[in-house]
């Protein structure tokens, strides 16, 4: 795997950073961001982690939508 | 999931950020959420907050039992409020929505018992692990989110560990220690 695909593995498409600067005004948090970048340079594991951590972030998100339109 | 992500070794604070972020941005999406306003540099305290050489337990961090691990990231997550979005009233319900900082509060609870989830502690020289997910009720959850939507680190990490812990022992009885007091 090399250093592009690493990154594209835990890039960030949902999280916008607030200009504190500029009312209204955002940008995307992604791989671009410092502590992304020097996170993914070269670590496979780390990089293999962000799966597991997308997973499970996705199963918890699917579950307390399900409990909570339960109780809607 | 594990500890190990959130406390990475050697106080890795970019490391630390990096899942923290991951996570937030996964639960986001499948919340059906497209876009999310976050303070970056509220997300950097969270994580320099797992790396503080004053980690509230007299052996520090790497000793620290799993429970302490899941309320020290808790109550900064909540007091540092890195996400600024509300969640949509078409997500979560009306008496979520009235509670101020609900969002913080309800992507923190997730992630420190998604981290408790497989965790594992010491028991009479024995490693033991919390096998079971905790699970509440929505009621409590409301009373919960409720409860700490103002939390700081101060005043309230004591009692979310206390908390978290008995959460985990009734997830998984056979986890504690005899209850004899």
């Amino acid at each position: 795997m090399n250093a592009s695909a690493q990154q594209e593995t835990i890039a960030l498409d949902v999280l916008r950073v607030a200009s504190p600067d500029v009312v209204g005004q955002t940008r995307p948090l992604s791989v671009a961001t410092p502590f992304c970048s020097q996170n993914a340079k070269g670590d496979l594991k780390k990089v293999d982690s962000y799966g597991e951590i997308q997973r499970i972030a996705a199963e918890s998100a699917a579950s307390f939508k399900t409990q909570i339109r339960s109780e809607k | 999931m594990s500890f190990k992500i959130l406390y990475h070794s050697g106080g890795d604070l970019n490391a630390n950020l990096a899942s923290i972020a991951v996570y937030v941005d996964s639960f986001a999406k499948n919340l059906g959420i497209t876009q999310l306003n976050v303070d970056l540099p509220a997300f950097r305290s969270v994580a320099a907050a797992l790396t503080r050489p004053d980690f509230p337990h007299k052996d520090g961090v790497e000793k620290a039992s799993p429970f302490k691990k899941a309320a020290n990231f808790f109550v900064w997550f909540v007091a540092s409020r890195p996400i600024l979005d509300e969640l949509p009233d078409t997500i979560i319900t009306p008496e979520l929505k009235s509670i101020q900082n609900h969002q913080n509060v309800i992507f923190a609870y997730h992630m420190a018992v998604d981290c408790l989830h497989g965790a594992e502690l010491q028991k009479n020289g024995q490693t033991v692990s919390l096998t079971n997910k905790i699970k509440v009720s929505l009621h409590f959850f409301h009373d919960f989110v409720e409860a700490f939507s103002t939390a700081t680190p101060q005043t309230d990490f004591k009692p979310v560990s206390l908390l978290f812990e008995q959460m985990a022992y009734k997830a998984n009885p056979t986890a504690p220690y005899p209850e004899v007091i």
